[in-house]
């Protein structure tokens, strides 16, 4: 336990530094608040619509497939590493994962997901 | 012990036939489902004497099938297995065998009715769960067919249920056996606390090794008491079980009502095969009795009480179902009787003969009833001698062999069953004798009653259109009337053959045997008293009802009076139970309602308890809002909690 | 070859992930826009890989995909086999009652189908893993697929939410069981299980954060089996999620959960001094998941809610036999599997009863008691069934529930456990209140509109459906020996692989 005890320690004086600093903001802070300086700033004008806005539901599809793909990377960049050393055995399961995620992006592909319209 | 897998089929094939009869009788021709239904029982049959001639030819090694290994906990073992020894073999031959014969009388009688089907769906259905009873080789597999049995009774006797009467009848048929079931279930579990199994096998060999048995125990559940007292707890209560399924006093009193079912349910389930299940329980348990002698005198008092005093009763009725029922009550008194002198065989010999003469006279009843058209009451018959010959007959010697007029098979197994109770004490032999009069005066006078003198129905055209049995309805009474002649045969007594009767032989491997100690002449002297009271009970009956109407001297002393309205009445019992146990359970049933129910219990325990549960339930539910941000709260903190306790 | 070999010793897994890419081709393909054909084809694929699961059953344990010199992260032996078996078995059921209310619910069909083969795959993978690692991509596996189930009535609000709030806790738990796993491997060094017993036998360094980890792993696996007070998603998540969902949730996600919790106790963590620090912690998990699960069930007036919380006590009924088996009662191993056999089909049937009522009796979701009142008499046979579900979670013979509490129970007495015995058997006797009171209102309360009864559209699959599921009750109440002695014989391989 002693090993972890400075780690410990380290927490501690991260959280203490934080919660320092915050408090002190907020205390020591001058505050005036006023209906007017409450709302949000945009550019000086008078907010138009909804601060949060919706995003287009394709922006979430292309974010998913590219982590997909991404992560296809990082599994093939380790596996490369040490290719020579699984053997068949590895080179054979690697190109099973690499077929279901061939499949999967037809599936993708023809469910008409990469259209943009 | 042989491996025997067909054994399964005895009662596997009837419970398809019920099965298929219970789903598609509805829709099915009548013929086929009568076929379905008989070809299973004889299909039972056949099996039962394969496997008889098996067991025989292998020197009497019994047979076994186990179906499934079925509980296996802890170091208790159940297997669903099935046996057949040597007593199983006599009472399956007559089950599948008489079952089979009555069911190819219900064809005849029951052909106009429009639940067909369902009759024999349910015919079925008693045939398999009596076979499991009798097979079962273990206390709970034959639970299984003792509550099967009472299911298929309840099921029978209430068959025409939009008449209350009978549904009530049923009704009462099946709590009164509840009230013995919980006896038989009390005796089990004594047992296997005890011995630790409730295989038939493994405790004979459990109480053969139990040494002197008024040694204290030590150990176990029972620590303190001797065997003998264990025991003895639990025959008394396995014979509560049989006062209800065997009809014995105190808990005899639904089969009289038990009539209100068809005539061949009578027969078969109220005369020959179920109401003899106790008798079997005692006879298969037979060595469990043997060490326990205070149960046995009580089994035997029991008996012989119930034997005069249903006897009694049954001189006064005039339902002709009824005068059997309580005929039967009686006969099952001598069957218990011979159990608690110790006399299985003598018990099992009159259970069989039994079967084979009060089936006859059930089913000869039945003939009389549907020859006239639904009537029961005897007063309302006579001189069917002539209009119905083939029954007449049947019915004759089936009266004679109850009533145990030589040389028919009534009269050598109550002979025996009567011996064996006067060696034993003679206050019991003579219960026994009062009661072979009473039963030889009042078949008697059912007898001349229904068959001589004029038929005084009051439809005065009635003797031109009697129904007159068909083929169907008379070969099994001539069959079981024939069996009823010859089945003295299967026991002889000693003093006539000079060698032990056969079925002495047979069943010594799983009852014993015992044998009469009294003299050559002693035992000739007391035949011919036997037969002397039977002989004077007829001549009495004779006498009185001679000419089929009751003579003036009947009328007064056994038609009207006070006996006889003590004895129609049937000693007040039903009213006895309903003034005192009904009365007091109601009683206690209004207290309940009106004070414990709503003070106590929906008071104190309900709304405290149903108040602390759904108290405690709303207050459960209250981290349950809806908001993951709370969810993910309650996680933390108790991931937080729960590491911190584990690792401090 | 060594790759095919390997894969011939999971066969199940192979023709179910065939099974499921095929079903997604055939989808974007539109080779038939009759939705049945997508059902019946799953179902053959789920009976194919049960068979070879069975198959599995009598093979030697083989250990695969091991690299060089490396433990491997799949063991496919009778243990996983059988399990796997009983897994399918519940999602062959599943699929049975889904035609009829996917195509009411108007959600698309081939995806459903192929997702819960997907789940199904991952499900066995948590049986088969033989590292933590593995454990941890099954899990993934499985409940990415019912998450995506879970919502896939889009255009359902209550369905929306509850995918969404199973998805947030399930990616919070799954940090937490990440996190345990790192905690064991930074202890041990390791995260194959065999490797993990032999360094338990060792004295190891670092004891707190080996039983933090293990804290931590178990706190993964009580949120996926909703193990009180890990199990706040669950009513919301049950009742959101469409109903044939629901049951092969409630069944699939939990059985596969104590598969593994099994596995990895008996395997990784027998007899060692961390491992028994934590039972304490597993048996108050037991007796608050029992105690709550039951109360809470009480007050429900949602049938398929109080099914939710019935299954949460369901879950702290088998955690007794991990309890017992942590103590080194090996008989309490056979005993939970027979437990989880016994409740996949008892809870799939209620549900399935759930799915036929909703879909006739009102289109929507009627799923309050009062809504039941008469069907006893207006649907026999379903009246039927559903008693003998009922009676059967209740725990009553001739059920496979009754023998499941049983073994469990007698598992844990020998174990030494009386008070969790006696909290279970508490928690049994509350159960009979509300599971009665189904009953009751299928049959006891008068029908408040006698109209003309509704016209029965029957479907062939659910009607198939329920009777496989009544019969494995009743078959589990009747012949309970062959199953628990196959269990034994199963735990036995877990032993000696």
């Amino acid at each position: 336990m002693a090993n972890y005890g400075t780690i410990f320690v380290l927490f501690l004086i991260a959280a203490m530094i934080a919660l320092i600093l915050w408090t002190l903001a907020s205390v020591l802070g001058p505050k005036a608040p006023n209906p007017r300086k409450e709302r949000p700033f945009e550019c000086g004008n008078p907010p138009l619509g909804p601060v949060v806005r919706r995003v287009s539901v394709k922006f979430y599809i292309v974010a998913l497939l590219f982590i997909v793909f991404d992560i296809e990377t990082v599994f093939l960049y380790p596996w490369a590493v040490i290719f020579s050393e699984l053997g068949w055995l590895g080179f054979w399961t690697m190109v099973t994962f690499v077929a279901i995620l061939g499949l999967g992006l037809v599936y993708v592909w023809k469910k008409g997901a990469l259209d943009w319209a | 012990m042989i491996k025997f897998s067909s054994l399964a089929y005895i009662p596997l094939l009837p419970l398809i036939g019920a099965f298929v009869l219970g789903l598609w009788g509805k829709k099915m021709e009548r013929s086929s489902a009568t076929i379905v239904a008989l070809s299973t029982v004889l299909g039972s049959f056949a099996i039962t004497v394969i496997a008889t001639y098996t067991m025989v030819k292998n020197n009497g090694t019994p047979l076994q099938a186990v179906l499934w290994e079925w509980i296996y906990v802890g170091r208790y073992r159940v297997d669903l297995a099935l046996g057949f020894d040597q007593l199983t073999a006599a009472l399956m031959l007559v089950v599948t065998g008489v079952g089979f014969l009555i069911h190819v009388y219900s064809t005849g009688y029951m052909e106009e009715d429009p639940s067909y089907w369902r009759f024999f769906c349910y015919l079925n259905l008693f045939v398999a769960a009596m076979s499991m009873l009798v097979l079962g080789q273990s206390l709970p597999v034959l639970f299984i067919g003792w509550e099967g049995v009472g299911l298929a009774s309840y099921l029978l006797i209430g068959f025409w249920y939009s008449d209350t009467e009978k549904a009530d009848a049923g009704r009462k048929a099946f709590i009164t056996n509840r009230i013995g079931d919980f006896g038989f279930l009390i005796g089990t579990f004594i047992v296997l606390g005890l011995f630790g199994t409730m295989d038939f096998t493994q405790l004979r060999q459990a109480v053969a090794a139990v040494g002197p048995t008024d040694a204290m125990l030590t150990t176990g559940i029972f620590a303190g008491f001797s065997v003998k007292a264990v025991v003895t707890a639990a025959c008394i209560a396995f014979f509560i079980g049989v006062t209800g399924k065997s009809a014995q006093i105190p808990l005899y009193v639904w089969l009289p009502d038990a009539m209100a079912g068809p005539t061949p349910v009578s027969a078969l389930i109220h005369a020959a095969t179920m109401v003899t299940a106790g008798v079997y329980l005692m006879c298969r348990l037979g060595f469990l009795f043997t060490i326990a002698p205070d149960a046995l005198v009580v089994v035997a008092v029991v008996g012989g009480l119930t034997a005069v005093f249903a006897a009694t009763i049954g001189v006064a009725q005039n339902d002709i179902k009824k005068v059997l029922a309580y005929s039967t009550v009686s006969q099952l008194g001598y069957m218990v009787l011979a159990v608690g002198v110790g006399a299985y065989t003598a018990a099992f010999f009159h259970l069989i003969t039994h079967a084979f003469f009060k089936a006859c006279l059930f089913l000869g009843s039945g003939a009389i009833i549907h020859a006239l058209h639904g009537e029961q009451d005897i007063r309302r018959m006579g001189g069917l001698r002539k209009h119905i010959p083939i029954t007449h007959a049947t019915f004759l010697v089936s009266t004679l062999a109850l009533a145990g007029i030589v040389p028919l098979s009534g009269f050598f197994s109550k002979d025996l069953v009567l011996a064996f109770a006067s060696e034993r004490s003679a206050s019991l032999g003579i219960l026994g004798s009062v009661g072979a009069f009473l039963t030889a005066f009042y078949m008697s006078r059912l007898y001349f009653m229904t068959f001589f003198g004029e038929l005084r129905h009051p439809d005065p055209h009635m003797k031109d259109h009697l129904h007159k049995p068909g083929l169907s309805m008379e070969i099994p009474l001539i069959i079981l009337a024939a069996l009823a002649v010859v089945g003295g045969a299967l026991n002889l007594p000693h003093v006539f053959t000079h060698t032990d009767g056969f079925l002495d032989r047979f069943l010594g491997p799983v009852l014993g045997t015992k044998v009469l100690s009294m003299t050559a002449t002693a035992e000739y002297f007391f035949m011919a008293k036997s037969v002397g009271i039977a002989v004077a009970g007829i001549v009495l009956g004779y006498v009185l009802y001679g000419r089929g109407v009751p003579t003036k001297a009947a009328e007064s002393f056994v038609e009207s009076g006070p006996v006889h309205g003590v004895l129609y009445n049937k000693w007040f019992v039903d009213e006895l139970y309903q003034n005192t146990i009904i009365r007091f359970t109601r009683f206690l049933g209004s207290l309940a309602a009106m004070v414990i129910d709503p003070w106590i219990i929906d008071g104190i325990l309900v709304k405290l308890s149903s108040g602390l549960v759904s108290g405690s339930g709303r207050l459960l539910r209250k981290p349950q809002t809806g908001n993951v941000q709370s969810y993910a709260a309650v996680f933390v903190l108790a991931v937080a909690i729960i590491t911190g306790w584990a690792v401090w | 070859m060594q790759y095919l070999n390997a894969l011939t010793a999971i066969l199940p897994v192979v023709v179910l992930l065939g099974t499921a890419v095929i079903l997604l081709m055939l989808e974007v393909f539109s080779l038939g826009k009759d939705r049945i054909w997508a059902a019946n084809f799953s179902l053959v694929g789920l009976a194919v890989a049960f068979y070879f699961a069975m198959k599995g059953l009598g093979a030697e344990p083989q250990a695969l995909f091991a690299g060089p010199g490396k433990s491997a992260p799949i063991i496919a032996d009778a243990f996983g086999n059988l399990a796997a078996a009983v897994m399918l078995a519940g999602a062959f059921v599943a699929v049975l009652l889904s035609p009829e209310y996917i195509k009411n619910a108007r959600c698309s069909s081939g995806e459903y189908y192929a997702l819960i083969l997907f789940s199904v795959v991952g499900m066995i993978v948590m049986a088969m893993a033989g590292d933590l690692i593995t454990f941890f991509l099954g899990l993934e596996v499985m409940s990415i697929g019912v998450y995506v189930l879970t919502g896939i009535r889009r255009n359902d609000l209550r369905a929306s939410e509850a995918a969404l709030k199973y998805l947030l806790m399930g990616a919070f738990a799954t940090g937490f069981l990440l996190m345990g796993i790192a905690f064991i491997y930074g202890a041990t060094g390791t995260v194959a299980l065999p490797e993990l017993a032999r360094q338990m036998v060792a004295p190891v360094g670092g004891a707190p954060i080996l039983v933090t980890g293990l804290v931590l792993l178990l706190v993964g696996v009580a949120f996926k089996v909703a193990a009180v007070p890990f199990h706040l998603w669950a009513p919301d998540v049950y009742e959101g999620a469409p109903t044939p969902i629901t049951g092969f949730m409630a069944v699939g996600v939990k059985a596969a959960a104590f598969v593994a919790l099994v596995r990895i106790v008996a395997v990784g963590f027998a007899n060692s001094e961390e491992s028994a620090v934590v039972i304490p912690f597993i048996s108050v998990i037991a007796y608050l998941t029992i105690i709550v699960g039951n109360l809470l069930a009480i007050v429900q007036r949602n049938v398929k809610r109080m099914l939710a919380y019935s299954s949460v006590s369901h879950a702290g009924y088998a955690l007794i036999g991990v309890v017992a088996l942590a103590r080194g009662e090996e008989s309490a191993g056979a005993a939970v599997l027979f437990y989880l056999t016994a409740y996949t089909f008892m809870t799939l049937g209620a549900f399935g009863v759930l799915v036929f009522l909703e879909r006739k009796e009102g289109g929507a979701e009627s799923e309050r008691f009062g809504a039941f009142a008469g069907m006893g008499y207006r649907h026999p046979a379903l009246g039927v069934a559903m008693s003998v579900f009922m009676v059967a979670l209740a725990g009553m013979p001739p059920t496979g529930g009754f023998f499941g509490k049983l073994y469990i129970f007698s598992s844990a007495i020998n174990a030494g456990e009386m008070g969790l015995v006696f909290a279970g058997i508490l928690g049994s006797i509350i159960s009979v209140y509300y599971y009665l009171r189904v009953i009751v209102s299928f049959y006891m309360v008068d029908v408040p509109d006698a109209g003309p009864l509704p016209t029965a559209t029957r479907s062939r699959h659910l009607t198939a459906g329920l009777i496989i599921a009544t019969a494995g009750v009743l078959t589990l109440g009747i012949f309970p020996n062959q199953w628990i002695e196959l269990g034994k014989l199963a735990f036995k391989s877990l032993q000696l692989g």
